[in-house]
């Protein structure tokens, strides 16, 4: 893509971007570092999870304001528009997804409490919606619409792990009714992960919309394809 | 630092200095040379005014006048032998055709003031060279004194047409002339340059042809006046049998030499009018004509006049072409028609400078002082106009 | 999806300034009762095509067309047809807002005078009356009709010359950069009149101006080097443009 005629605007909306990707890198530790604290019991990474969910909440206001700015000041159009457009929209994902970390680490907090959980098939969950929210990150860095296809498409793998887990806790707590405390926790932490994993495919989503200016929210996979590719006009 | 360096460029160096000295002198040049120039003006004027206004005055005596039968036939007899030979003798050869015009007249006298010949006129106006002999100028003294002598103001310069007496000519038939002429001039030159100047602006298709025309027309506007002169000679006088020294004949060769000039100040006005009223009367589903005619031409008129006064300004003071076409001449009758012979304001002035008595030496000055008033107040109207075109649009 | 209909259907319209050919076969509909904008850098010929559907490249020497204009279906370069006409049916505003130094008044009645569509008196005064209030410039004119034109205000003037351009009842108005002399209020004033205006007339407007572009036409073409690159929806092509030229231009990468 040829440069902007106005330097400035260029670098703000480089600015822009790659202060989403560090926000979206930011969320991806988060993750990824409550779920080691839960797995290791580790009270101290919990808290240091649950601090830093500040960082991300202040990268939040700070990439809004700055949408704000770019939108009353310098008027975007077309793939500018989308990008800011985007970006504000997985701004409120990434947050939203630092929130279920923290609510994470906060179980880990706790999770002592609980010595008899089963959290294997938790670890595996978490394995899966870290992926799906590396690569819809790294479909927004480079822009990659596949890569954003893939990641919706793996969402059904995610739910179906979900389900199966649900089940699994149920069944514990069917058996046991002093499991019951510990099954609500891993039922809260499965949610959280599942939660994670529908805003990654938020994010993918809008990447499509921002490299392509379709909107494939709430349309099939197999019509979101064809309209990637071109295939299908918009109307 | 940037404040010391600030410091220094704001004070001045040897360059700087230079630089304004050569300002300084250059502007002086520019005033030496206003100052030149307004000077040879004031010059002109003093040496022009000096001279001319004695002019306007004119020595008159008093004198008693019997008209009888005798006087129709010598008009001598109807003065005393004294004021015979002081009163002009152009007034004196009147008397017997004034006579014949009021027969009621003969018998009676009369006390009047009448123009006294010029060397008298000129010895009261101290001039040198008045050529009045010394007996005379006893007696002319001795008359002031009395009354019966004084300088008036002079009517006859301005009633009267050429004459070989000084005391005698006026301006009148040469100020016909000239209005005569530059009438006959505006309407030739006016309606056929700006239809000229419209149809080329406007209308014609800009390629060789219309080219070469435009290049021809300002070329026109250069050339020497005497040669429009010779080509009215040939075409008006030779080819086409217009009477020589005729105002019909100065008129039309006078709107040759003009044509240029109002067809060039008209494309100028013309062009003048911005592109955008075109377009906006053509948007509306204006033709060509409506366009030109309910919008260009009245934002144009005002130029058009000035440029039409200026034209006609200068034709009025033109002497060269008319030379050609024979009306350089002494005309002492105001034409009645546009066929007659006739003369013009400077073509007057030319010949009363050709003279070899000296009174009319002031009669020239005074000639050019009312040309030069004429031609000023055209440029003052032609001013007051383009002033009043000045609205915007 | 509603059918539209079109009012001027332009095929393979190609336009020669002497030798050089300034727009290389152009093909577009414009809808009507809907505000079509031109939009591309300097010199793209945008200009240029406007005033083909007024014939006013016709006074520009040298300057030939070809291809096929058709207003409703009626080809406006046939040889049978009157441009003076023409021009009442596709009338015109430009960039400087041009009144003639004539009243308020003079201006609005000249046009329907020239066309003899009412004579002088009451029905004239009800035209420029319907006239200067369609152009919602009534309010701050209707004491001054007398006065001259050229003393009102530039989106005043501009107002008052739309009004102009709508006393003679076109079908079409085309305005070439209508807004490039006027302050943000003024403009605002022109734009929100465009809008009203789109009920009776199809509009047709050249703009420098990419937000007024988006801000005030329904349909958006983008001319480069006299072609043209894309036209389309005015929403579609500012957000989701499909040609890169077009992507370039709007979001200001120009290289």
């Amino acid at each position: 893509m040829n440069q902007h005629t106005f330097k400035r605007f260029e670098d703000e909306l480089n600015l822009l971007k790659s202060k989403t990707v560090s926000m979206g890198g930011l969320v991806e530790k988060a993750v990824r570092r409550s779920m080691k604290a839960l797995m290791n019991y580790d009270q101290k990474r919990a808290t240091k999870v649950i601090e830093r969910d500040r960082a991300i909440n202040a990268l939040e206001v700070e990439i809004d304001e700055m949408t704000r700015s770019l939108l009353a000041l310098r008027q975007p159009a077309a793939s500018d528009l989308r990008l800011v457009i985007a970006t504000i929209k997985i701004v409120t994902d990434l947050e939203r997804c630092g929130d279920l970390a923290e609510g994470i680490a906060e179980y880990a907090l706790k999770v002592h409490e609980h010595p008899h959980a089963h959290m294997d098939s938790l670890e595996v969950l978490s394995d899966r919606v870290l992926q799906q929210v590396k690569s819809a990150l790294d479909a927004f860095t480079y822009d990659d619409v596949n890569a954003a296809l893939q990641t919706i498409e793996n969402d059904k793998r995610i739910n179906k792990q979900y389900k199966a887990i649900e089940r699994e806790n149920l069944t514990y707590m069917l058996e046991d009714p002093r499991y019951i405390s510990s099954g609500m926790m891993v039922a809260a932490i499965s949610k959280n992960l599942e939660r994670i994993g529908d805003h990654a495919v938020n994010i993918s989503e809008m990447v499509i919309y921002k490299v392509k200016g379709h909107d494939v929210r709430h349309v099939d996979h197999a019509t979101a394809e064809r309209l990637v590719s071109g295939e299908l006009d918009a109307e | 630092m940037a404040e010391l360096m600030l410091k220094s460029a704001l004070q001045s160096d040897a360059r700087k200095r230079r630089r304004n000295r050569a300002d300084r002198r250059f502007k002086w040049y520019g005033f030496t040379a206003l100052v030149l120039a307004m000077a040879f003006l004031v010059f002109f004027f003093i040496d022009i005014i000096g001279k001319g206004l004695p002019a306007f005055q004119q020595a008159e005596m008093l004198v008693q006048v019997s008209y009888s039968e005798a006087v129709k036939d010598n008009y001598n007899l109807a003065l005393d032998k004294i004021s015979r030979k002081l009163v002009s003798r152009s007034w004196l050869r009147t008397i017997p055709m004034m006579l014949e015009d009021h027969p009621e007249l003969v018998g009676t006298t009369s006390e009047e003031w009448v123009v006294t010949d010029y060397h008298i006129d000129q010895f009261l106006k101290g001039h040198e060279g008045h050529g009045l002999i010394e007996k005379d100028q006893k007696l002319v003294e001795k008359l002031c004194e009395e009354g019966k002598i004084k300088l008036a103001f002079n009517s006859g310069f301005f009633t009267h047409g050429d004459s070989k007496m000084p005391e005698n000519a006026g301006i009148l038939a040469s100020a016909i002339g000239s209005v005569l002429v530059l009438l006959l001039t505006m309407l030739v030159a006016v309606p056929i340059g700006v239809m000229t100047a419209i149809y080329l602006e406007e209308f014609a298709p800009d390629n060789r042809f219309t080219q070469l025309i435009e290049v021809n027309i300002n070329n026109l506007a250069a050339i020497p006046s005497i040669l429009y002169g010779l080509l009215g000679l040939a075409i008006f006088i030779n080819f086409m049998g217009v009477p020589r020294s005729s105002a019909l004949a100065g008129g039309l060769t006078l709107a040759l030499m003009t044509l240029p000039i109002i067809i060039i100040a008209t494309r100028a006005a013309l062009r003048a009018v911005p592109e955008t009223i075109r377009e906006a009367a053509y948007g509306l589903g204006a033709s060509n004509l409506q366009t030109v005619w309910d919008h260009v031409l009245p934002l144009a008129k005002p130029g058009i006049l000035t440029g039409a006064i200026i034209g006609l300004a200068q034709a009025m003071g033109e002497t060269a072409p008319l030379l050609i076409v024979g009306m350089m001449a002494y005309i002492p009758e105001a034409p009645h028609s546009i066929l007659e012979a006739t003369t013009v304001l400077p073509a007057q002035v030319y010949t009363w400078s050709g003279e070899s008595i000296r009174a009319f030496e002031e009669r020239t000055a005074a000639g050019i002082m009312v040309l030069l008033a004429v031609l000023l107040s055209m440029n003052a109207l032609a001013v007051r106009l383009r002033n009043r075109s000045e609205t915007n649009w | 999806m509603k059918t539209k209909k079109n009012k001027l259907t332009v095929r393979n319209l190609k336009l020669w300034y002497g030798e050089s050919e300034a727009l290389h076969g152009i093909d577009l509909d414009i809808v009507s009762g809907k505000v079509t904008s031109l939009i591309g850098p300097s010199g793209c010929g945008k200009s240029t095509f406007l005033r083909c559907f007024n014939r006013m490249n016709d006074r520009i020497p040298n300057c030939r067309v070809e291809g096929e204009v058709l207003l409703e279906g009626h080809d406006i370069y046939a040889p049978d047809v009157d441009v003076v006409q023409l021009r009442s049916h596709v009338g015109m505003v430009f960039q400087k807002p041009n009144p003639f130094p004539k009243s308020i008044y003079e201006n609005i009645a000249y046009a329907p005078r020239i066309h003899g569509m009412v004579d002088d008196g009451d029905d004239m005064d009800e035209l420029v009356e319907t006239a200067l209030k369609r152009a919602s410039i009534w309010d701050e004119v209707k004491d001054k009709l007398q006065q001259p034109g050229t003393a009102l205000s530039g989106g005043q003037q501009q107002r008052l010359c739309i009004a102009r351009t709508i006393a003679v009842q076109p079908d079409v108005i085309l305005m070439d950069e209508p807004c490039s002399a006027l302050d943000p209020i003024a403009t605002a004033k022109i734009e929100e009149l465009m809008d009203e205006l789109k009920e009776d007339y199809t509009i047709v407007i050249v703009t420098h101006n990419m937000q007024q572009a988006a801000r005030a036409s329904d349909y958006t073409a983008y001319f480069y080097l006299g072609d043209l690159i894309e036209y389309g929806e005015t929403q579609k092509v500012f957000t989701t443009p499909r040609d890169q030229r077009t992507e370039d231009y709007i979001t200001g990468r120009f290289g």
